[in-house]
């Protein structure tokens, strides 16, 4: 029990992007009495052991995001328990929901894991640790049993989002940031079945709507009161899918924008919203862009038809095409995920989604990122995976071989070409996300891209994605044509592209150092007395912490 | 053979001297000394020769002969050749993008 005798809660997890799921727990424990704050998870175990030896809280709540997170998660709970922490340690997030008897098999320092949606459990959990009542009866939770792991009942899911109180900003000072950029969440869910996803598992294990909007002028109201009251002036659009249920969703969304613009935030802000790209509907996204949307993440995935199927996409990539043109005609900065192989790859898919690349950002509107499926607990392709037999690895990092072995030596050079350009904060990938996600933004008071520096990023992005594909168009006929066993990734040609492929990017990576440079200089000649920020808005965008990157995929 | 050789050095030669006379009025250049000749020194085409190919531009090299050349020799070439392709490419693509930038800042 804490000092004053009120029950409290430590929160600890990644702050990227304002974990609004963490805030959405800290409004709800403190709305029903309850004190709590946030802690930034730390691999290194000493701060947060500190702290609760401080704060002595009633329970921690670990958020666990990253399934492959889990045994550096492990240590830090084991660090605690050696020091003598004795508050209830419980985990939650969407792999421990969906793995929890492997969770609580591999960290026996925690009690237990608040499943799926978890604001009432853990208040419910909170009230009867707080009364000194058995807490094992919690809806929602799952607990060991001796050497079982015991599964309670979930709950129903909340109907109606309006009714959950705000997401606790309180320890957040927009107006120090560079590019004051908050997070808002719109709705929770998303009815899509994507074979590689987990969300729709997710929220379908509670019951329930598969999206769950909040009112549009909620949504307002909340970004109205961040701007005026807290100064944010980015905002970032964390919902699963912000388009989808069709006809709906785009009166929903055009809802929000025409409050926006009635709560006179037109021309003050601007927003980001992460859709698919059969949601891209001109009509919706010039509404949308005239209230200030100014970036769209789209899960793109995949390039070619047969491959969106073997994902259960259920759309052609030829809608990939024309989000692009939309997008494009909207003057709007877009980035996207694209998965170049997954589990039912064929040489043939593949070279198709080089060539889509190729079609899709050739001209360097964005950078081309590029990785694999990853089969991650609650997917439909795990389960699907495990029924043929394919699953490798260990439960907190998955791995498969994919059905040709040509593919296999194909993406070990891949990922050895490409990690750093791909998965790492430094990377030409990350560097060139930040620059087009700037070069697009339109806010008050701020040095916004002239159209020659737009080009000059346009252009470094266009060779980065011509380099990038022409190697791996290279190596995918290299190696369709050599015997599997006769391939080495290490050596000769292949190891030619390599080295070639990472010339290339240090090239360019140079070069945007003259761009920063030469944007310096450009200072002095802005008119606004703003202090004009440092390239890299975007990094606060990212939906993962900087250590995590190279690992993420 | 060794007569045909020379008889096509000569020719190379001849064709040589032509030129010369035709770009530079006989070999001598402006300074060499004596009267240049009025007929040769033809200054307005030099200036137009010399706007096509400004002094110091150097000019493509020769193909090598791709018959000759190794497997390993025709990657590396590709490579290399695919680089400037597409380093010349996006630079195309930005100049455009200035051009239609500069053109539309004139109409307005």
């Amino acid at each position: 029990m804490s000092a004053d005798s009120t029950p409290s809660v430590l929160l600890i997890g990644y702050q990227d992007q304002d974990n609004l799921g963490l805030r959405y727990l800290l409004s709800s424990v403190r709305q029903a009495g309850f004190a709590g704050r946030i802690e930034t998870y730390t691999a290194d175990p000493e701060p947060i052991v500190a702290l609760a030896e401080r704060l002595r809280p009633d329970v921690i709540g670990f958020s666990l995001i990253f399934q492959y997170m889990s045994p550096a998660f492990a240590r830090v709970i084991e660090a605690l328990r050696a020091a003598g922490c004795r508050s209830h340690v419980t985990i939650g997030g969407h792999y421990p929901s969906f793995d929890p008897e492997e969770v609580l098999h591999r960290i026996p320092g925690a009690n237990s894991v608040v499943r799926f949606e978890g604001e009432r459990t853990l208040v419910e959990l909170m009230q009867r640790l707080g009364r000194g009542e058995g807490w094992r009866g919690v809806a929602g939770i799952a607990h060991r049993h001796g050497d079982e792991v015991v599964l309670n009942p979930l709950r129903p899911v909340l109907d109606d989002l309006d009714l959950l109180p705000l997401p606790d900003r309180s320890d957040i000072d927009y107006r120090r940031q560079e590019l004051p950029m908050a997070s808002v969440l719109g709705s929770r869910g998303c009815p899509w079945d994507c074979s590689f996803c987990s969300i729709r598992p997710f929220y379908e294990a509670q019951g329930g709507k598969l999206r769950r909007l909040r009112s549009p002028a909620a949504v307002v109201e909340e970004m109205r009161q961040l701007h005026f009251e807290q100064g944010a002036e980015m905002f970032l659009f964390q919902d699963d899918d912000f388009m989808a249920t069709g006809r709906r969703a785009r009166r929903w969304a055009e809802d929000i924008a025409s409050g926006i613009i009635a709560a006179g935030l037109k021309g003050r802000i601007a927003f980001k919203i992460s859709c698919r790209s059969d949601e891209v509907h001109y009509d919706t996204m010039a509404r949308l862009a005239e209230a200030g949307l100014t970036h769209v993440y789209m899960g793109v995935e995949n390039g070619d038809d047969q491959g969106l199927a073997n994902m259960n996409k259920r759309m052609k990539a030829s809608a990939h095409l024309e989000a692009g043109e939309v997008l494009r005609s909207l003057d709007m900065s877009f980035d996207f995920g694209f998965m170049l192989l997954e589990p039912y790859s064929t040489i043939e898919i593949v070279r198709n989604n080089i060539a889509f690349l190729d079609s899709y950002v050739g001209d360097g509107w964005t950078v081309a990122g590029f990785c694999r499926t990853l089969p991650y607990a609650g997917t439909p392709l795990k389960t699907q995976l495990e029924a043929e037999g394919r699953m490798l690895g260990t439960p907190f990092e998955p791995d498969y071989n994919f059905l040709d072995p040509k593919l296999d030596r194909f993406y070990d050079w891949m990922l050895l070409t490409f990690y750093e350009r791909n998965f790492t904060n430094s990377g030409l990938n990350e560097v060139l996300r930040r620059l087009n996600f700037d070069a697009r933004l339109k806010l008050p008071n701020r040095r916004n891209f002239r159209p020659s520096e737009r080009a000059k990023v346009q252009r470094i992005t266009a060779e980065c994605n011509g380099h990038a594909l022409y190697c791996l168009r290279s190596a995918l006929d290299y190696i369709e044509t050599t015997p599997v066993d006769e391939i080495d990734i290490r050596g000769g040609y292949l190891a030619k592209l390599t080295v070639h492929e990472k010339m290339q990017e240090r090239r360019l990576l140079a070069e945007l150092g003259a761009v920063d440079a030469a944007r310096f200089e450009w200072r002095q000649f802005l008119e606004s007395d703003q202090e004009f920020r440092s390239l890299g808005g975007f990094a606060n965008a990212w939906t993962l912490a900087p250590q995590d990157l190279p690992v993420a995929g | 053979m060794a007569g045909s050789l020379e008889s096509r050095l000569g020719n190379l030669e001849e064709l040589c001297i032509i030129i010369i006379i035709i770009i530079l009025g006989g070999g001598r250049g402006p300074g060499h000394g004596g009267p240049s000749d009025s007929v040769t020194a033809d200054t307005s085409r030099m200036e137009a020769l010399r706007r096509i190919l400004p002094p110091g531009v150097i000019p493509d090299p020769f193909s090598p002969d791709i018959a000759r050349l190794s497997l390993e020799a025709i990657e590396a070439r590709l490579l290399q050749v695919n680089a400037e392709l597409t380093r010349l490419r996006s630079h195309e693509a930005e100049l455009n993008t200035r051009l239609k930038e500069l053109r539309g800042s004139k109409t307005k």
